[in-house]
Protein backbone atom coordinates (compact mmCIF):
# COMPACT_ATOMS: atom_id res chain seq x y z
CA UNK A 1 0.00 0.00 0.00
CA UNK A 2 3.02 2.23 0.33
CA UNK A 3 3.58 4.63 -2.50
CA UNK A 4 7.10 4.21 -3.78
CA UNK A 5 7.26 7.35 -5.89
CA UNK A 6 6.74 9.84 -3.12
CA UNK A 7 8.83 7.77 -0.70
CA UNK A 8 11.81 7.61 -3.03
CA UNK A 9 11.65 11.34 -3.60
CA UNK A 10 11.40 12.09 0.11
CA UNK A 11 14.23 9.70 0.98
CA UNK A 12 16.41 11.31 -1.66
CA UNK A 13 15.69 14.73 -0.24
CA UNK A 14 16.50 13.65 3.32
CA UNK A 15 19.76 12.10 2.17
CA UNK A 16 20.65 15.39 0.52
CA UNK A 17 20.16 17.29 3.74
CA UNK A 18 16.49 18.20 3.63
CA UNK A 19 15.45 17.25 7.15
CA UNK A 20 11.93 18.59 6.68
CA UNK A 21 11.29 15.90 4.09
CA UNK A 22 11.57 13.32 6.85
CA UNK A 23 8.62 14.97 8.62
CA UNK A 24 6.43 13.90 5.73
CA UNK A 25 7.61 10.33 6.03
CA UNK A 26 6.73 10.46 9.72
CA UNK A 27 3.32 11.92 8.91
CA UNK A 28 2.74 9.28 6.32
CA UNK A 29 3.79 6.19 8.25
CA UNK A 30 3.23 7.08 11.89
CA UNK A 31 -0.06 5.24 12.30
CA UNK A 32 1.16 2.10 10.57
CA UNK A 33 4.34 2.05 12.63
CA UNK A 34 2.42 2.63 15.88
CA UNK A 35 -0.06 -0.03 14.91
CA UNK A 36 2.76 -2.49 14.21
CA UNK A 37 4.49 -1.74 17.50
CA UNK A 38 1.20 -2.08 19.38
CA UNK A 39 1.23 -5.74 18.41
CA UNK A 40 4.40 -6.16 20.44
CA UNK A 41 3.73 -3.66 23.20
CA UNK A 42 0.30 -3.29 24.73
CA UNK A 43 0.93 -0.16 26.75
CA UNK A 44 0.08 2.75 24.45
CA UNK A 45 2.51 5.24 26.04
CA UNK A 46 5.38 2.81 25.64
CA UNK A 47 4.17 2.16 22.16
CA UNK A 48 4.59 5.83 21.24
CA UNK A 49 8.00 5.93 22.89
CA UNK A 50 9.15 3.03 20.78
CA UNK A 51 7.59 4.54 17.67
CA UNK A 52 9.50 7.74 18.24
CA UNK A 53 12.68 5.79 18.77
CA UNK A 54 11.97 3.91 15.56
CA UNK A 55 11.73 7.09 13.50
CA UNK A 56 14.86 8.56 15.05
CA UNK A 57 16.78 5.37 14.34
CA UNK A 58 15.44 5.39 10.81
CA UNK A 59 16.52 8.98 10.31
CA UNK A 60 20.02 8.22 11.56
CA UNK A 61 20.30 5.19 9.31
CA UNK A 62 18.75 6.78 6.26
CA UNK A 63 22.13 7.92 4.96
CA UNK A 64 22.98 4.28 4.37
CA UNK A 65 19.63 3.37 2.86
CA UNK A 66 20.29 2.50 -0.78
CA UNK A 67 16.77 1.64 -1.82
CA UNK A 68 17.38 -2.10 -2.15
CA UNK A 69 13.99 -2.57 -0.52
CA UNK A 70 10.95 -0.34 -0.26
CA UNK A 71 11.30 2.38 2.34
CA UNK A 72 8.25 1.24 4.28
CA UNK A 73 9.44 -2.38 4.55
CA UNK A 74 12.80 -1.09 5.74
CA UNK A 75 11.03 1.15 8.25
CA UNK A 76 8.76 -1.64 9.50
CA UNK A 77 11.79 -3.85 10.04
CA UNK A 78 13.35 -1.16 12.19
CA UNK A 79 10.07 -0.79 14.09
CA UNK A 80 9.76 -4.51 14.76
CA UNK A 81 13.38 -4.80 15.89
CA UNK A 82 13.09 -1.73 18.09
CA UNK A 83 9.96 -3.14 19.72
CA UNK A 84 11.62 -6.51 20.32
CA UNK A 85 14.72 -4.85 21.75
CA UNK A 86 12.51 -2.73 23.93
CA UNK A 87 10.78 -5.79 25.31
CA UNK A 88 14.11 -7.52 25.85
CA UNK A 89 15.56 -4.53 27.64
CA UNK A 90 12.44 -4.21 29.78
CA UNK A 91 12.94 -7.75 30.92
CA UNK A 92 16.08 -6.56 32.62
CA UNK A 93 14.49 -3.44 34.08
CA UNK A 94 12.18 -2.75 36.96
CA UNK A 95 8.46 -2.77 36.14
CA UNK A 96 8.25 0.87 37.18
CA UNK A 97 10.33 1.75 34.13
CA UNK A 98 12.54 3.91 36.25
CA UNK A 99 15.84 5.12 34.96
CA UNK A 100 18.81 4.68 37.25
CA UNK A 101 22.43 5.54 36.74
CA UNK A 102 23.15 2.35 34.83
CA UNK A 103 20.25 2.95 32.49
CA UNK A 104 20.99 6.61 31.83
CA UNK A 105 23.57 5.85 29.20
CA UNK A 106 21.21 3.45 27.51
CA UNK A 107 18.46 6.02 27.39
CA UNK A 108 20.77 8.72 26.09
CA UNK A 109 21.39 6.53 23.08
CA UNK A 110 17.68 6.38 22.50
CA UNK A 111 17.33 10.11 22.25
CA UNK A 112 15.29 11.25 25.20
CA UNK A 113 11.89 9.61 25.24
CA UNK A 114 8.85 11.79 25.83
CA UNK A 115 5.94 11.14 28.10
CA UNK A 116 2.78 10.41 26.16
CA UNK A 117 0.59 9.58 29.13
CA UNK A 118 -1.09 12.96 29.18
CA UNK A 119 -4.74 12.18 28.24
CA UNK A 120 -5.17 15.57 26.61
CA UNK A 121 -2.78 14.50 23.87
CA UNK A 122 -4.52 11.23 23.20
CA UNK A 123 -7.65 10.71 21.18
CA UNK A 124 -9.81 7.66 21.36
CA UNK A 125 -9.88 6.25 17.90
CA UNK A 126 -13.45 5.02 18.21
CA UNK A 127 -14.77 8.50 17.68
CA UNK A 128 -12.49 9.04 14.72
CA UNK A 129 -13.52 5.74 13.21
CA UNK A 130 -17.23 6.44 13.62
CA UNK A 131 -16.83 9.86 12.05
CA UNK A 132 -15.01 8.46 9.06
CA UNK A 133 -17.40 5.54 8.56
CA UNK A 134 -20.36 7.89 8.76
CA UNK A 135 -18.79 10.24 6.22
CA UNK A 136 -18.13 7.34 3.83
CA UNK A 137 -21.74 6.20 4.11
CA UNK A 138 -22.89 9.64 3.07
CA UNK A 139 -20.73 9.71 -0.04
CA UNK A 140 -22.28 9.34 -3.49
CA UNK A 141 -21.88 5.80 -4.81
CA UNK A 142 -19.25 6.65 -7.42
CA UNK A 143 -17.04 8.38 -4.84
CA UNK A 144 -17.60 5.61 -2.29
CA UNK A 145 -16.64 2.93 -4.82
CA UNK A 146 -13.54 4.82 -5.93
CA UNK A 147 -12.19 5.40 -2.40
CA UNK A 148 -13.02 1.84 -1.36
CA UNK A 149 -11.30 0.31 -4.36
CA UNK A 150 -8.27 2.44 -3.66
CA UNK A 151 -7.92 2.26 0.13
CA UNK A 152 -9.25 -1.21 0.89
CA UNK A 153 -8.62 -3.16 -2.29
CA UNK A 154 -5.40 -1.32 -3.04
CA UNK A 155 -6.07 -0.97 -6.76
CA UNK A 156 -4.10 1.46 -8.87
CA UNK A 157 -5.80 4.34 -10.67
CA UNK A 158 -5.54 2.42 -13.94
CA UNK A 159 -7.20 -0.63 -12.44
CA UNK A 160 -9.96 1.45 -10.86
CA UNK A 161 -10.57 3.16 -14.20
CA UNK A 162 -11.02 -0.25 -15.78
CA UNK A 163 -13.32 -1.49 -13.05
CA UNK A 164 -15.45 1.65 -13.02
CA UNK A 165 -15.24 2.06 -16.79
CA UNK A 166 -14.19 5.68 -16.68
CA UNK A 167 -11.07 7.75 -17.50
CA UNK A 168 -8.16 7.83 -15.07
CA UNK A 169 -8.67 11.57 -14.59
CA UNK A 170 -12.17 10.85 -13.34
CA UNK A 171 -10.81 8.27 -10.91
CA UNK A 172 -8.29 10.78 -9.64
CA UNK A 173 -11.01 13.37 -9.18
CA UNK A 174 -13.42 10.97 -7.48
CA UNK A 175 -10.86 9.76 -4.99
CA UNK A 176 -9.87 13.28 -4.13
CA UNK A 177 -13.48 14.41 -3.73
CA UNK A 178 -14.16 11.44 -1.47
CA UNK A 179 -11.16 12.26 0.72
CA UNK A 180 -12.04 15.92 0.78
CA UNK A 181 -15.62 15.17 1.87
CA UNK A 182 -14.47 12.84 4.66
CA UNK A 183 -11.79 15.31 5.69
CA UNK A 184 -14.39 18.03 6.17
CA UNK A 185 -16.02 15.84 8.84
CA UNK A 186 -12.74 14.72 10.36
CA UNK A 187 -10.97 18.06 10.60
CA UNK A 188 -13.00 19.55 13.49
CA UNK A 189 -12.31 16.45 15.52
CA UNK A 190 -8.54 16.76 15.24
CA UNK A 191 -8.14 20.51 15.57
CA UNK B 1 -5.65 24.95 -2.49
CA UNK B 2 -8.16 22.44 -3.82
CA UNK B 3 -5.94 21.76 -6.82
CA UNK B 4 -2.93 21.31 -4.55
CA UNK B 5 -4.87 18.90 -2.36
CA UNK B 6 -5.92 16.93 -5.42
CA UNK B 7 -2.27 16.64 -6.46
CA UNK B 8 -1.41 15.63 -2.91
CA UNK B 9 -4.17 13.03 -2.97
CA UNK B 10 -2.94 11.46 -6.20
CA UNK B 11 0.71 11.58 -5.14
CA UNK B 12 -0.27 9.69 -2.00
CA UNK B 13 -1.58 7.00 -4.30
CA UNK B 14 1.64 7.00 -6.34
CA UNK B 15 -0.08 8.51 -9.33
CA UNK B 16 1.04 11.68 -11.10
CA UNK B 17 0.18 13.23 -14.39
CA UNK B 18 3.32 15.26 -14.89
CA UNK B 19 6.72 15.63 -13.31
CA UNK B 20 5.52 18.97 -12.00
CA UNK B 21 3.21 17.14 -9.63
CA UNK B 22 6.26 16.39 -7.50
CA UNK B 23 6.54 20.13 -6.88
CA UNK B 24 3.65 19.74 -4.47
CA UNK B 25 6.19 18.20 -2.09
CA UNK B 26 8.09 21.50 -1.97
CA UNK B 27 4.97 23.33 -0.90
CA UNK B 28 4.03 20.51 1.45
CA UNK B 29 7.33 20.75 3.30
CA UNK B 30 6.84 24.43 3.94
CA UNK B 31 3.14 24.35 4.73
CA UNK B 32 2.07 22.92 8.08
CA UNK B 33 -1.62 23.06 7.09
CA UNK B 34 -0.96 20.86 4.07
CA UNK B 35 0.98 18.45 6.26
CA UNK B 36 -2.05 18.13 8.50
CA UNK B 37 -4.14 17.54 5.39
CA UNK B 38 -1.78 14.74 4.37
CA UNK B 39 -1.99 13.34 7.89
CA UNK B 40 -5.79 13.28 7.75
CA UNK B 41 -5.79 11.69 4.29
CA UNK B 42 -3.49 9.01 5.67
CA UNK B 43 -5.73 8.61 8.68
CA UNK B 44 -8.76 7.98 6.47
CA UNK B 45 -6.93 5.15 4.74
CA UNK B 46 -5.68 3.74 8.05
CA UNK B 47 -9.22 3.65 9.43
CA UNK B 48 -10.66 2.07 6.29
CA UNK B 49 -8.00 -0.67 6.41
CA UNK B 50 -8.42 -1.01 10.17
CA UNK B 51 -4.79 -0.05 10.77
CA UNK B 52 -5.41 2.43 13.56
CA UNK B 53 -4.20 1.77 17.10
CA UNK B 54 -6.58 2.16 20.05
CA UNK B 55 -5.46 5.67 20.70
CA UNK B 56 -3.74 8.19 18.52
CA UNK B 57 -1.63 11.15 19.34
CA UNK B 58 -2.18 13.94 16.86
CA UNK B 59 1.06 15.75 17.65
CA UNK B 60 3.24 12.68 17.38
CA UNK B 61 4.90 13.90 14.17
CA UNK B 62 5.63 17.25 15.80
CA UNK B 63 7.20 15.47 18.78
CA UNK B 64 9.44 13.44 16.48
CA UNK B 65 10.36 16.59 14.61
CA UNK B 66 11.42 18.25 17.87
CA UNK B 67 13.61 15.26 18.73
CA UNK B 68 15.13 15.21 15.28
CA UNK B 69 16.27 18.80 15.64
CA UNK B 70 19.06 17.43 17.85
CA UNK B 71 20.25 15.15 15.09
CA UNK B 72 22.78 16.26 12.50
CA UNK B 73 21.55 16.85 8.99
CA UNK B 74 22.39 14.27 6.35
CA UNK B 75 24.52 16.18 3.96
CA UNK B 76 25.75 15.51 0.48
CA UNK B 77 29.30 15.12 1.71
CA UNK B 78 28.26 11.87 3.39
CA UNK B 79 26.71 10.62 0.22
CA UNK B 80 29.41 12.06 -1.94
CA UNK B 81 31.98 10.29 0.19
CA UNK B 82 30.50 7.04 -0.97
CA UNK B 83 29.67 8.03 -4.49
CA UNK B 84 33.15 8.99 -5.70
CA UNK B 85 34.19 5.40 -5.11
CA UNK B 86 31.46 4.37 -7.48
CA UNK B 87 32.36 7.15 -9.87
CA UNK B 88 36.04 6.34 -9.58
CA UNK B 89 35.43 2.67 -10.11
CA UNK B 90 33.14 3.55 -12.96
CA UNK B 91 35.79 5.73 -14.52
CA UNK B 92 38.50 3.12 -14.30
CA UNK B 93 36.27 0.35 -15.46
CA UNK B 94 35.05 2.62 -18.23
CA UNK B 95 38.66 3.38 -19.18
CA UNK B 96 40.24 -0.04 -18.72
CA UNK B 97 37.56 -2.19 -20.21
CA UNK B 98 37.89 -0.76 -23.74
CA UNK B 99 41.71 -0.62 -23.53
CA UNK B 100 41.93 -4.19 -22.28
CA UNK B 101 39.47 -5.25 -24.94
CA UNK B 102 41.49 -3.43 -27.57
CA UNK B 103 44.71 -5.05 -26.38
CA UNK B 104 43.17 -8.51 -26.52
CA UNK B 105 41.70 -7.78 -29.94
CA UNK B 106 45.06 -6.52 -31.22
CA UNK B 107 46.87 -9.58 -29.87
CA UNK B 108 44.37 -11.91 -31.47
CA UNK B 109 44.57 -9.98 -34.73
CA UNK B 110 48.39 -10.17 -34.85
CA UNK B 111 48.34 -13.86 -34.00
CA UNK B 112 45.69 -14.48 -36.63
CA UNK B 113 47.55 -12.55 -39.33
CA UNK B 114 50.81 -14.33 -38.51
CA UNK B 115 49.20 -17.75 -38.60
CA UNK B 116 47.34 -17.01 -41.81
CA UNK B 117 50.59 -16.14 -43.59
CA UNK B 118 51.09 -19.52 -45.25
CA UNK B 119 54.67 -20.64 -46.07
CA UNK B 120 53.44 -21.54 -49.54
CA UNK B 121 52.57 -17.91 -50.32
CA UNK B 122 55.84 -16.05 -50.53
CA UNK B 123 55.97 -12.26 -50.36
CA UNK B 124 57.98 -12.17 -53.62
CA UNK B 125 57.11 -15.10 -55.84
CA UNK B 126 59.87 -14.49 -58.42
CA UNK B 127 62.58 -14.29 -55.78
CA UNK B 128 61.36 -17.44 -54.13
CA UNK B 129 61.25 -19.39 -57.39
CA UNK B 130 64.69 -18.26 -58.42
CA UNK B 131 66.08 -19.08 -55.03
CA UNK B 132 64.50 -22.50 -55.00
CA UNK B 133 65.86 -23.32 -58.49
CA UNK B 134 69.40 -22.30 -57.64
CA UNK B 135 69.47 -24.12 -54.37
CA UNK B 136 67.77 -27.31 -55.53
CA UNK B 137 71.06 -29.15 -56.05
CA UNK B 138 72.33 -28.21 -52.60
CA UNK B 139 69.17 -29.45 -50.99
CA UNK B 140 69.67 -32.73 -52.79
CA UNK B 141 73.18 -32.87 -51.41
CA UNK B 142 71.82 -32.25 -47.97
CA UNK B 143 69.39 -35.07 -48.38
CA UNK B 144 72.25 -37.47 -49.19
CA UNK B 145 74.00 -36.81 -45.92
CA UNK B 146 73.23 -39.55 -43.42
CA UNK B 147 71.22 -38.12 -40.51
CA UNK B 148 72.72 -37.89 -37.10
CA UNK B 149 71.15 -40.52 -34.99
CA UNK B 150 71.14 -38.41 -31.86
CA UNK B 151 71.14 -34.66 -31.74
CA UNK B 152 74.04 -33.15 -29.90
CA UNK B 153 74.28 -29.81 -28.28
CA UNK B 154 76.88 -27.60 -29.84
CA UNK B 155 78.27 -26.63 -26.47
CA UNK B 156 78.84 -30.28 -25.58
CA UNK B 157 81.48 -30.75 -28.38
CA UNK B 158 83.87 -27.77 -28.42
CA UNK B 159 86.05 -29.29 -31.15
CA UNK B 160 83.30 -28.93 -33.74
CA UNK B 161 81.87 -25.70 -32.43
CA UNK B 162 81.78 -22.54 -34.41
CA UNK B 163 83.84 -20.07 -32.50
CA UNK B 164 82.49 -16.62 -32.27
CA UNK B 165 85.16 -13.95 -32.22
CA UNK B 166 83.35 -10.74 -32.43
CA UNK B 167 81.40 -10.64 -35.65
CA UNK B 168 83.66 -13.08 -37.49
CA UNK B 169 82.56 -16.65 -37.97
CA UNK B 170 85.28 -19.10 -38.57
CA UNK B 171 84.32 -22.37 -40.19
CA UNK B 172 86.66 -25.31 -40.09
CA UNK B 173 87.19 -25.72 -43.80
CA UNK B 174 89.19 -28.79 -43.21
CA UNK B 175 85.94 -30.64 -42.61
CA UNK B 176 84.11 -30.65 -45.97
CA UNK B 177 81.32 -32.76 -44.63
CA UNK B 178 80.55 -30.15 -41.98
CA UNK B 179 80.81 -27.32 -44.50
CA UNK B 180 78.53 -29.04 -46.94
CA UNK B 181 76.02 -29.73 -44.21
CA UNK B 182 76.05 -26.13 -42.98
CA UNK B 183 75.72 -24.75 -46.47
CA UNK B 184 72.75 -26.95 -47.11
CA UNK B 185 71.17 -25.71 -43.88
CA UNK B 186 71.80 -22.11 -44.80
CA UNK B 187 70.35 -22.51 -48.27
CA UNK B 188 67.33 -24.19 -46.87
CA UNK B 189 66.85 -21.47 -44.30
CA UNK B 190 67.32 -18.76 -46.88
CA UNK B 191 64.68 -20.24 -49.11
CA UNK B 192 62.27 -20.70 -46.23
CA UNK B 193 62.75 -17.18 -44.90
CA UNK B 194 62.12 -15.72 -48.37
CA UNK B 195 58.77 -17.39 -48.39
CA UNK B 196 57.79 -15.98 -44.95
CA UNK B 197 56.72 -12.39 -44.58
CA UNK B 198 58.29 -10.57 -41.69
CA UNK B 199 61.16 -13.01 -41.10
CA UNK B 200 64.65 -11.72 -41.59
CA UNK B 201 66.71 -14.08 -43.75
CA UNK B 202 69.62 -14.60 -41.39
CA UNK B 203 71.26 -17.01 -43.85
CA UNK B 204 72.13 -14.18 -46.25
CA UNK B 205 74.36 -12.56 -43.68
CA UNK B 206 75.86 -15.82 -42.54
CA UNK B 207 76.16 -17.16 -46.04
CA UNK B 208 77.96 -14.03 -47.20
CA UNK B 209 80.37 -14.32 -44.35
CA UNK B 210 80.88 -17.97 -45.04
CA UNK B 211 81.73 -17.37 -48.69
CA UNK B 212 84.53 -15.07 -47.72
Amino acid sequence: MGSTLIDSELVRRVQQGDKAAFDLLVVKYQQKVINLISRFISDHSECYDVAQETFIKAYKALGNFRGDSQFYTWLYRIAANTAKNHLASRGRKSPAYSVDVDDAEHFNGESGLKDYTNPENLLMTDEIKQTIYRAIENLPDDLKSAITLREIEGLSYEEIAEVMDCPIGTVRSRIFRARDAIDKELRPLLE
Amino acid sequence: MSDQNEKLSSLMDDYRQTDQDLSVLDELQGDVNQQYTLQRYQLIGNVMRNELPDRIRVDFAAAVRTELEKEPVHNQSVNQAAEPRHESAGFWSMFFKPVAGLAVAATVAVATISSLQSPSTPRDQSTAVASSNSSQTRIEQLAQIPPVSKAQRVSSNPAKAIHDKGMVWKIKRSEPEMQSKLNAFLVNHNEYSNSMNGIIPQSRVVGFDGQK
